[in-house]
């Protein structure tokens, strides 16, 4: 037999009605009855089973420790043991009613057997949340009445806790009384209002459902809701996503998405328009503008969405100049692209006569332009143009020109050859090269069979044979060559030489 | 004069050579004989004129200034180059593209020179203002010292006394490249021989002489 309590003290309900958990049984024989208090049960365990609420009691006992119902002696008949046979329990009856807003400590006591608690709580804070007795035609808040409280019903026999005196409601304590009830009625009230807004609340979350219903039955096709959709320009918005960490992060990723195909979208070709390349915040300004004016996206979220691009591994990049302006262009671009792009334009400036005489000869040098020439031929806005060209310059492709016209960029006709290798780490060998312009370093070469021409050479580290070189203009620094054949002509070198072993050179 | 410097030094059978260079076609143009200079490609080039910001075009762009100033200081046997002048002149304005180096970046230019050995400031402190004229050492002081020696060596005039002018401005010298050259220059160059031991000068103001050993 097992017994388990639930006790629940109804304390924040003015409708909590005092309320006696009362169980008659014609069976039970009071405690005066009982001639001995040393009762054991037939399974022979040193307990006492109340009959009332099933507690159970140490045989010393005479009254149930938790309910107060006399015990039983052991004189009873066998039958009255089963709980089977008992007869149903009676609803809680309520034996008074104290006005509404008065402290009474009053409880309700509640016993399971064999489970069933939890459920049963879980209802009860269910109702006490949401207070049907107020939907259900119940009266208005009652206004304490404290005569009718003043004299209640007489407390049952065995009930645990008397109903006490009601206090007379005069002088200070009456003043102080009312300011009471005064306040639990405010709270219902205030309480009511609550409710509204919660209401309110959920309608909400019903709009915004059916504001994304509108969007995703956009996507499928249906020109009126993809219009609804778009006009609400609630493709992605913060509050669809809710609140909380989680949901932001969320909310970003969406948004990048939505911004990555906003950007890729043939139909409204924003990249496109802009050269391939479109600065940050002209991308926010055109992305907010479409939105209509709705559900901005703030700058920090949209640079945090512009920055999950690459991890999301959308086809649009975001990319940092030197100078620290971003800009956004498709997943494919590289510098290098825009620097052959820039080259090309440059070299047909070699061979289209300018419009008017030039004092250089425009046929060797082309011309220079000017971030405005490259923003109209690429299309690029100028901030973008500019930053373009001084990416160029930094590769070495482009040189500047300053003058009263402005900043001019040009092909890099200061360096020689700049298409010519920087540094060779290491040739095993070479059979033969005609000519080279100009090397800066060379790390180490086994073996070369003949060069016809070298321009310049900056620095060799080590050099194991030669067989023949034609000729070579300038050679800053040799630290090693093992062995030479032949050399035709060297017109200069600038520092050390060392030839560990060398063999005369014909000239 | 040709000077294949790396091959002769190499056949002469030292391991280890010297970094001493002559640079009689260093920059690859020989002194003309005709009355143009002929100027580099670069010196068309507009933006040969104003000072690259990247450093490997910047370095390229010093190098081909130096290079253009010294053998246009050769070609004009100018020792001395006075920048406040030379802005004005062609070498660093070119009229026909309407393009000038300014007074500073030319500065610059020469103090690029300077590093690499191939100029030198007159006067002392490091202020703009004391940085306006400069020698060019299209031959610095050392190799002007090589020249005169080799030159002694090859007539054979060791031991014999030669006064300055007769060094510099005497029909005997006329078919060698010091000739004519700035008596300070050559007061450089042969205190380094002094310091060498290869030469004495002795003599005060306008007639000193020097003897070769």
């Amino acid at each position: 037999m097992f017994s388990m309590w639930d006790q629940t003290s109804l304390r924040t309900c003015p409708q909590s009605r005092n309320i006696k958990c009362y169980k008659s049984s014609p069976t039970i024989i009071p405690s005066a009855f009982a001639d001995t208090n040393t009762t054991t049960r037939e399974c022979g365990k040193a307990v006492f089973q109340c009959p009332r609420c099933t507690f159970e009691n140490h045989p010393s006992l005479l009254s149930c420790e938790l309910c107060g119902a006399p015990l039983l002696s052991q004189h009873i008949p066998p039958g009255l043991d089963n709980p089977t046979v008992r007869t149903e329990s009676p609803g809680p009856v309520l034996n008074n009613l104290p006005a509404p807003g008065v402290e009474e400590n009053e409880s309700i006591k509640l016993s399971f057997r064999g489970g069933g608690e939890k459920i049963f709580l879980e209802r009860l804070k269910g109702s006490m949340t949401q207070r049907k007795w107020l939907l259900q035609g119940a009266p208005p808040v009652p206004k304490p009445n404290r005569q009718s409280a003043s004299e209640g019903g007489m407390p049952l026999p065995g009930s645990s806790t008397p109903i006490g005196e009601r206090v007379k409601t005069v002088g200070i304590a009456g003043l102080e009384q009312r300011r009471l009830e005064l306040r639990k009625n405010n709270e219902l009230v205030i309480g009511n209002a609550f409710e509204d807004l919660e209401a309110l609340m959920a309608s909400a979350k019903e709009i915004v459902a059916l504001a994304e219903s509108f969007a995703s039955n956009g996507a499928n096709g249906t020109s009126e809701s993809n219009a609804v959709a778009n006009a609400l320009g609630l493709v992605t918005t913060k509050d669809m996503l809710g609140s909380g960490s989680n949901s932001e992060s969320l909310y970003i990723s969406e948004l990048s998405r939505n911004l990555a195909e906003f950007l890729t979208d043939d139909a409204r070709g924003v990249l496109h328009k802009a050269g391939g390349i479109i600065s940050l915040v002209d991308l926010w300004a055109i992305f907010n503008r479409a939105r209509g004016g709705v559900e901005l996206v703030s700058p920090s979220d949209f640079e945090k969405a512009a920055r999950l691009w690459e991890k999301l591994k959308l086809p649009v990049r975001l990319r940092q100049f030197r100078s620290g302006v971003l800009v956004v262009q498709g997943s494919d671009r590289t510098d290098e692209k825009t620097i052959k792009t820039l080259l090309v334009w440059l070299s047909d400036l070699h061979s289209f006569p300018p419009e008017e005489e030039l004092a250089w000869d425009w046929q060797t040098f082309g011309r220079g332009v000017t971030a405005q020439d490259a923003a109209e031929r690429f299309g690029w806005s100028i901030g973008v143009a500019e930053e373009e060209l001084e990416m160029a310059e930094e590769k070495g492709a482009l040189c500047r020109e300053e003058s009263i016209e402005g900043l001019k960029f040009w092909e890099n006709w200061i360096v020689d050859g700049h298409d010519s290798n920087v540094a060779v780490k290491s040739v095993k060998s070479v059979k033969s090269v005609k000519s080279v312009k100009s090397v800066k370093s060379v790390k180490s070469v086994k073996s070369v069979k003949s060069v016809k021409s070298v321009k310049s050479v900056k620095s060799v580290k080590s050099v194991k044979s030669v067989k023949s070189v034609k000729s070579v203009k300038s050679v800053k620094s040799v630290k090693s060559v093992k062995s030479v054949k032949s050399v035709k002509s060297v017109k200069s070198s600038c520092t050390s030489v060392r030839w560990s072993r060398k063999k005369p050179f014909t000239q | 004069m040709s000077l294949s410097y790396p091959l002769s030094l190499a056949s002469s059978g030292t391991t280890l050579v010297p970094s001493s260079v002559s640079t009689t076609t260093r920059t690859g143009k020989p002194i003309s004989d005709s009355e143009t200079f002929t100027y580099p490609r670069e010196y068309n080039f507009p933006p040969f004129f104003t000072l690259q910001r990247i450093s490997s075009t910047s370095h390229a762009q010093s190098q081909k200034w130096s290079s253009l100033i010294q053998s246009y200081c050769r070609f004009h046997r100018l020792f001395k180059l006075s920048l406040i002048d030379a802005v004005s002149s062609p070498l660093f304005h070119n009229a026909r593209i309407n393009k000038r180096l300014e007074l500073n970046d030319a500065r610059e230019m020469v103090e690029f020179m300077r590093k690499e050995g191939r100029a030198e400031w007159i006067g002392s402190g490091k202020g703009d203002e004391r940085r306006n004229t400069a020698w060019i050492w299209w031959r610095n002081p050392e190799e002007w010292a090589n020249a005169i020696a080799e030159w002694v060596e090859e007539t054979g005039q060791k031991n014999t006394v030669l006064t300055l002018y007769e060094l510099t401005e005497s029909d005997i010298t006329v078919s060698q490249e010091f000739h004519g050259m700035d008596p300070e220059v050559l007061q450089k160059a042969l205190s380094t021989l002094v310091k060498r031991g290869k030469a004495q000068v002795f003599g005060q103001e306008d007639q000193q002489g020097v003897k070769f050993f």
